[in-house]
């Protein structure tokens, strides 16, 4: 415990003497490659009845707790369109030294029977349990029961040694946890796919995957363990013979888990952590760069003076609340404070940290018209890649516009598209999507509720666009001068018509409700309204995740049973029937397997978000009118610009920033913009979805740092930042501040200051100095008055200036006259 | 000592002195330089919890942040009563709610779990009223009222926004105050927050609560409940979640919403101003992190169980209290049970040292307050009964709360301002804006004064229609979107139909601006003359220009004028 906090100083210390011997301090960008995705995909052959199928890891070398793609071909089509009755995959992941691969034991299986088995598919296919009733495994010995218990469980043996005899779960594993895939689809066409979340010891300490075991140097490898299910039970009858005509067993039965298919997995190394209980520095703001700087901080408290920081995801505008709030921390922010928000005494400093952008995330697989051609029929459940969208098309599915995206019973969009399967805007533009159909679903993306930057910026593509702002002013999309003939002739709904836009959020406006008075059986059933039927997720990650589990959001159906009657939430989309749509950030997309849509930018090509076209998004930004800070262009005529490209900004005020927490934010943005833009899988890395910045935004945010290290300081209290009252401290700002001398207990190390300073280049302010804030009215109460009393004495001067030597001497001389003849009266009595 | 600070004063000195002499030993070995030892973090199982909407925003930020510690903490926060459910039923590890188990609602008592638990308090706030209403297509941000017409708001007996009751808290506001309906939209969960609210209504309003339980069916005395009663035909909405009832009343539709949540959804999450609540004091104050921590510092904290008992706040006299201040609580299994073992005590008692300590710095941020001394040391002392807990590193001395002070006094509370004296129940009432909406409301102007300009608020796409001011002639153009011929009042203001946020109904203004209300078709809302902002300002700003004007261009024409008197003579 002694260690870490004691070494703290010392190594600050020792850091800045090692930059001041080797005279350069930028960090260097490590080239280290991204060795993970490519090069380790691994296929792998059944056996027996199985030696038709072949199944693919697009990914088994350098793993973290991440998804990989696991695909399929040669098998047996699953026995029924949506149970799961035979036929069918059933995946986990288990650990295992032997490279023979791992027992029964060591697998991470059966957390999912706290759930049932979702219908459709036997009572214990997704358990841990042998025993079966009268159905027995002939080649399976079963273990004692488990206390309290008649029934025979496969025990789990955890890396760390026990061996669990206590059912379908234990203290490693349970339903919140676990990452198997009790049942995984085979298409009509023989093929499959599913994506696996695989787990370092961290989420999964029973397995320890990527631990270094005591005594070894390298990182523990698992292994991906899938069991086909054929037709056949363990004792050899057909599955049409069982209880509903279902498979009954566990696929770690001896007779199942013989026919199991192994995949090796390596990993990386866990990452090394923080060490708990120091002090956190806190940063707060936009979700948007939350998955960058969840990655950097178990190695940011490893880097340098080795401090913690702290991330609170807040909206936009509470980070620039606090930014001017004179205690500013650092924040991170996608536009910055406008001139009236900013008191005239702080410059801010923006520094550009990730390029990322905002997108669409679909899950959608294949569903074929029933007069579709055989190919399309074939494909039926395979995960579609593509999605091309325009500025009106993401309008309609934000306006509620089509029936599923507000109500089929709703009057207000009667006359429109179910959704975007049934527009013949869609179809135009997305070709492969002709012969398909998504009942139900596809009418509407889930969006967060808080408000957003990123947010205002997707509204600002919608309204700058002529075809989309001509359809949200009420003009049918087949006519107008955007219009095409040969469209559906759709409507906004006209809750929406004439929407002022930009703005921060994602309204729901149509008040539309389904009335349930008439069922005699639910008497007190409340009608069903958009934010039940379509609820906002909280956040972009709860979008995300929402899509990635096959969850719309949506509370549809009437529960009486519990207390308080209430809509419950709706069960994940059945396997090969998924079709959801979320506005969520590239980042985040990526993180849980979304796919992300193509978008129409100004030059009417569709742009899927890239590095390449998030560089392009970035180089086609305008400025913002605060210095250092730009904004994307929605009509920038790059064609290959991704139109929602998203620069964020960390923004601070060093002024007001201690030199200590000057230091530390310095050091965060130079790793941000140093190791932190290298894109990798391992934590200290650039995520997916973020595009590595150009060295100028590099070299930006570099002098940015430069800035806040030599500005901080002087004015605020070294340390203690708590209860600094409002607004102290002002005034004293610029470079130098040698003005207030701080007391010495604050001084900091002599040898570590001036180091700073000597190993960066000389301090070039990037602060916003953008037009002095205007002070809004009721901030200043009667000093507004001040200017219009000096206007009104200034007239009077002037007025009075030019009559002055002509009047004076004459009213001099009148009041002298006026005093002799007072002084003359008063004499007698003084 | 171990694991302490070296004094503050020795600091620097010590940092001096090795700085010295490494750069010494450096400059003689060259680069032989110790390595940093890389820090032995310590392994933790995941652990997963359920509960509370209300703290929800607190804990999503804490979770974030033990990830660089290696920890894995889920949560699903589906309201206190799932939290209590799932915990007593151990499918998971923790629960998050803002009352105990044992509460009698509805007359069945919520039983406690048989696996041995305790209460561990985790964060403060307010439970605030979240509201939508505009004058004149105005936001109002400055509303403020007293706790019987909250009551009677979300009891059916206050109806409309220009309800006497309503303009007497509010005597800027009073003139221009619009007949609109008023909806209350209430959680359709099982939820803390109504629990909390409920509890409140029962202590300080019972006769109110009473009355209107009974109406719902429900037996009496009501006291506290988890399940807010609803009486059918009342026009009350229902809404699941926190995220639910804000989000429903941030729609610009569903002007004349009102609700409660907790603070950090009006300030964050929507951007929406809250109610100023009076206290006993005598003034109106606003749920800020400060005023909630002056609050609890009159909780009675059952010392056994940690649960509250509110009544001391409800009725506080200090100027500055919010008198619906609470905390919201963690039950804790004390016992390997339920698949809880000692290795997921270990992330437990990890995971609530930090969130006690390190994580309550930054709470206020978020719309919270951070909690008391009093109330880490108590749950502290509950930390290290979770089984398999680091007991070694539950140190009050290394916790970094912000609201410890060398006294032993709430550092917060302390220095929480004292309100203006615009905040004190009188004639005047301040204007600047409350939660996430810091827009002043002005409200100048009287009935009859003419000439603003209203789109209904309703949002329902009438275009350009604008409704004349009282006695005007008013340029209607009825409605474009229901179909109806807009109608004119016999007031003469006109206004565009609304759509009824309840019932979705279009409801055109039938010229009975009265505001009476009987059940199923509302009133349209009346716009009167007045306006938000003001000719004052804009008059002095002529008045400014002119005489900057005439301040530069006078001297110089009087001069010359003069010259050429002179000349001339």
């Amino acid at each position: 415990m002694i260690a870490p906090r004691m070494r703290r100083p010392l190594l600050r210390a020792l850091v800045a003497c090692v930059l001041v011997l080797s005279g350069a301090a930028a960090p260097v960008v490590s080239s280290q490659a991204d060795t993970g995705a490519s090069g380790s995909a691994v296929t792998v052959s059944g056996t027996g009845e199985f030696a038709d199928l072949k199944v693919s890891v697009d990914q088994t070398g350098n793993l973290v707790n991440q998804v990989v793609k696991v695909t399929w071909k040669g098998g047996k089509p699953t026995a029924d369109d949506t149970k799961y009755p035979a036929d069918y995959l059933q995946i986990m992941q288990c650990w295992g030294d032997d490279a023979k691969g791992p027992s029964p034991e060591q697998c991470q299986f059966g957390g999912s029977a706290d759930g049932g088995t979702g219908g459709g598919a036997g009572a214990w296919t997704n358990t841990r349990q042998l025993s079966y009733g009268n159905l027995k495994d002939p080649a399976q010995t079963l273990p004692p029961p488990p206390e309290h218990s008649t029934l025979s469980f496969m025990p789990f043996r955890s890396v760390t040694g026990e061996r669990l005899n206590t059912g379908n779960t234990n203290v490693y594993f349970d339903s919140n946890t676990t990452n198997e895939v009790p049942y995984a689809r085979t298409g009509p066409n023989g093929t499959g796919e599913v994506y696996f979340e695989v787990q370092t010891a961290s989420e999964a300490p029973g397995l320890g995957c990527g631990e270094v075991p005591k005594g070894r140097t390298s990182a523990r490898s698992c292994w991906l363990v899938v069991v086909p299910r054929g037709e056949t039970e363990v004792d050899g009858t057909s599955y049409r013979s069982h209880t509903d005509g279902v498979l009954q067993s566990s696929p770690l039965s001896a007779t199942n888990w013989k026919q199991r298919i192994v995949v090796p997995l390596r990993f990386e190394r866990t990452g090394t952590f923080c060490p708990i209980g120091a002090d956190e520095r806190p940063t707060l703001g936009t979700e948007i760069v939350g998955e960058a700087v969840r990655r950097w901080q178990p190695t940011l408290c490893q880097t340098g003076g080795k401090t913690i920081y702290g991330y609170a995801q807040v909206t936009d505008d509470t980070a620039r609340a606090k930014l001017v709030s004179g205690k500013p921390g650092m924040i991170f922010v996608n536009r910055a404070a406008t001139a009236d928000q900013v008191p005239s005494d702080q410059k801010p400093v923006y520094a550009p940290v990730t390029l990322s952008g905002l997108t669409i995330g679909f899950f959608i697989e294949s569903r074929a018209k029933s007069d579709a051609p055989d190919p399309v029929q074939e494909a039926n459940g395979s995960r579609l890649d593509s999605l091309n969208l325009t500025p009106r098309l993401v309008a309609k599915l934000l306006t509620e516009s089509y029936q599923d995206g507000n109500s089929r019973f709703a009057e207000s969009t009667a006359k429109n598209p179910y959704n975007l399967g049934y527009d013949p805007e869609f179809v135009k533009y997305n070709p492969k999507y002709a012969d398909l159909v998504f009942p139900g679903y596809l009418g509407d993306a889930i969006v967060a509720q808080p408000l957003a930057d990123a947010t205002w910026q997707l509204w600002e593509w919608i309204d700058k666009d002529p075809a989309a702002r001509e359809f949200l002013d009420g003009t049918p999309d087949n006519e107008g001068s955007h219009g095409d003939p040969s469209f559906s002739g759709m409507t906004v709904n006209p809750h929406y018509k004439d929407m002022d836009l930009p703005q921060s959020s994602f309204p729901k406006s149509d008040p539309y409700c389904q009335e349930f008075t008439e069922l005699p059986d639910h008497p007190n059933q409340p009608p069903l309204c958009i934010q039940d039927k379509h609820p906002y997720a909280a956040d972009l990650h709860a979008a995300a995740r929402a899509v990635a589990r096959g969850e719309t959001l949506s509370r549809g159906n009437w529960d009486p049973t519990t207390k308080p009657p209430a809509y419950k939430k709706d069960p994940p989309l059945a396997a090969g029937k998924r079709a959801i749509l979320a506005v969520t950030d590239t980042a985040t997309a990526l993180r849980y397997g979304l796919v992300t849509a193509s978008l129409q930018n100004a030059s009417g090509a569709f742009v899927a978000p890239t590095d390449a076209s998030l560089l392009a998004g970035e180089k086609a930004m305008k400025p913002s009118g605060v210095a250092g800070v730009m904004v994307a262009d929605p009509r920038a005529a790059a064609k290959g610009a991704y139109p929602l490209t998203l620069l964020s900004y960390a923004a601070t005020v060093p002024e007001k920033l201690s030199k200590q927490e000057g230091r530390d934010y310095a050091a965060l943005l130079r790793y941000a913009v140093g190791k932190g833009q290298a894109p990798g899988v391992t934590s200290g890395t650039l995520p997916d979805g973020y595009a590595p910045l150009p060295a100028s935004l590099r070299e930006q945010t570099e002098s940015a740092a430069d800035a806040i290290a030599s500005r901080s300081g002087p004015s605020a209290p070294e340390e203690e930042e708590e209860e600094a009252s409002d607004g102290s401290g002002g005034g004293t700002g610029g470079g130098g501040g040698q003005t207030v001398v701080p007391p010495p207990a604050s001084t900091p190390p002599p040898s570590a200051s001036p180091s700073t300073q000597a190993s960066t280049s000389p301090p070039v302010p990037v602060a916003a100095e953008g037009p002095l804030s205007r002070t809004p009215e009721w901030v200043l109460g009667a000093v507004r008055y001040v200017l219009l009393i000096a206007l009104v004495a200034g007239l009077v001067a002037a007025v009075c200036g030019p009559l002055l030597p002509r009047v004076a001497p004459r009213l001099a001389a009148g009041i002298q006259t006026w005093r002799a003849k007072g002084t003359a009266g008063r004499e007698p009595r003084g | 000592m171990p694991g302490a600070r070296p004094a503050p004063s020795e600091r620097p000195r010590v940092r001096v002195l090795t700085a010295l002499a490494l750069m010494l030993a450096a400059l003689l070995f060259g680069a032989s330089l110790p390595v940093a030892e890389e820090a032995a973090a310590a392994t933790y199982v995941p652990i997963s919890g359920a509960g509370s909407t209300w703290s929800q925003n607190a804990l999503d930020q804490w979770r974030a942040n033990v990830k660089q510690y290696n920890m894995t903490v889920n949560y699903t926060g589906n309201g206190s009563s799932d939290g209590r459910n799932q915990f007593r039923n151990g499918t998971v590890d923790y629960g998050v709610s803002e009352i105990p188990y044992g509460v009698k609602d509805s007359g069945v008592v919520d039983s406690a779990p048989s696996r041995k638990f305790a209460y561990m308090p985790i964060v403060a706030g307010g439970t605030s009223f979240m509201y939508n209403l505009t004058i004149g297509n105005r936001r109002v941000t400055n509303l403020r009222l007293s706790g019987e017409v909250i009551t009677k708001i979300f009891t059916g007996v206050v109806k409309t926004w220009n309800d006497p009751a309503i303009a007497a808290d509010n005597p800027s506001l009073a003139a221009a105050l619009p007949a609109r309906r008023i909806v209350p939209v209430v959680r359709s969960d099982g939820s803390g927050t109504t629990a909390q609210f409920s509890a409140w209504m029962a202590s300080e309003h019972a006769g109110l609560w009473d009355a209107y339980c009974r109406k719902a069916g429900r037996s009496t005395p009501c006291g506290t409940t988890s399940n807010y009663p609803m009486v059918s035909g009342s026009g009350f909405v229902g809404q699941a979640g926190s995220n639910g009832v804000s989000g429903y009343v941030a729609q610009k539709g569903n002007v004349g919403t009102i609700t409660y949540v907790e603070y950090s959804y009006a300030v964050y999450t929507t951007g929406f101003p809250v109610v100023k609540v009076l206290n006993k004091a005598g003034y109106y104050t606003e749920p800020t992190a400060r005023n909630v921590a002056v609050g609890l510092l009159k909780a009675d904290i059952n010392p056994k169980t940690l649960t509250q008992e509110l009544t001391g706040v409800y009725r506080d006299s200090d100027p500055r209290t919010y008198p619906l201040s609470s905390y919201s609580y963690m039950i804790v299994p004390t016992a390997v049970e339920a698949n809880f073992s000692k290795q997921k005590g270990k992330t437990l008692g990890a995971f609530a040292y930090y969130f006690l300590c390190q994580g309550q710095q930054h709470v206020d941020d978020l719309g919270y307050s951070p909690l008391p001394v009093n109330l880490v040391k108590a749950g502290l002392q509950q930390v290290r009964r979770i089984p398999g807990v680091d007991v070694e590193s539950v140190n009050i001395k290394n916790c970094h709360n912000p609201t410890f002070s060398a006294s032993g006094a709430n550092t917060l509370a302390k220095s929480a301002p004292y309100p203006p004296t615009c905040d004190k129940k009188g004639a005047s009432q301040c204007a600047t804006g409350t939660g996430g909406d810091k827009t002043p409301t002005q409200v100048t102007g009287g009935k009859g004064s003419g000439g603003s300009s209203s789109g209904g608020g309703s949002g329902n796409g009438t275009g350009n229609t604008s409704t004349g001011g009282k006695g005007g002639t008013g340029g209607t153009t009825g409605g474009t979107g229901g179909g109806d011929d807009g109608g004119t009042s016999a007031g003469g203001t006109s206004a565009s139909p609304s759509v009824d946020p309840d019932t979705g109904q279009v409801v055109t203004n039938d010229g009975s601006a009265s505001g009476t209300v009987d059940g199923g078709a509302y009133s349209q809302p009346v716009t009167t003359a007045s306006s938000i902002g003001g000719g004052t300002r804009r008059a002095l700003m002529v008045l400014a220009a002119v005489l900057l004007l005439t301040l530069t261009v006078a001297p110089p024409l009087l001069t010359s004028v003069l010259n050429a008197k002179r000349r001339r003579s």
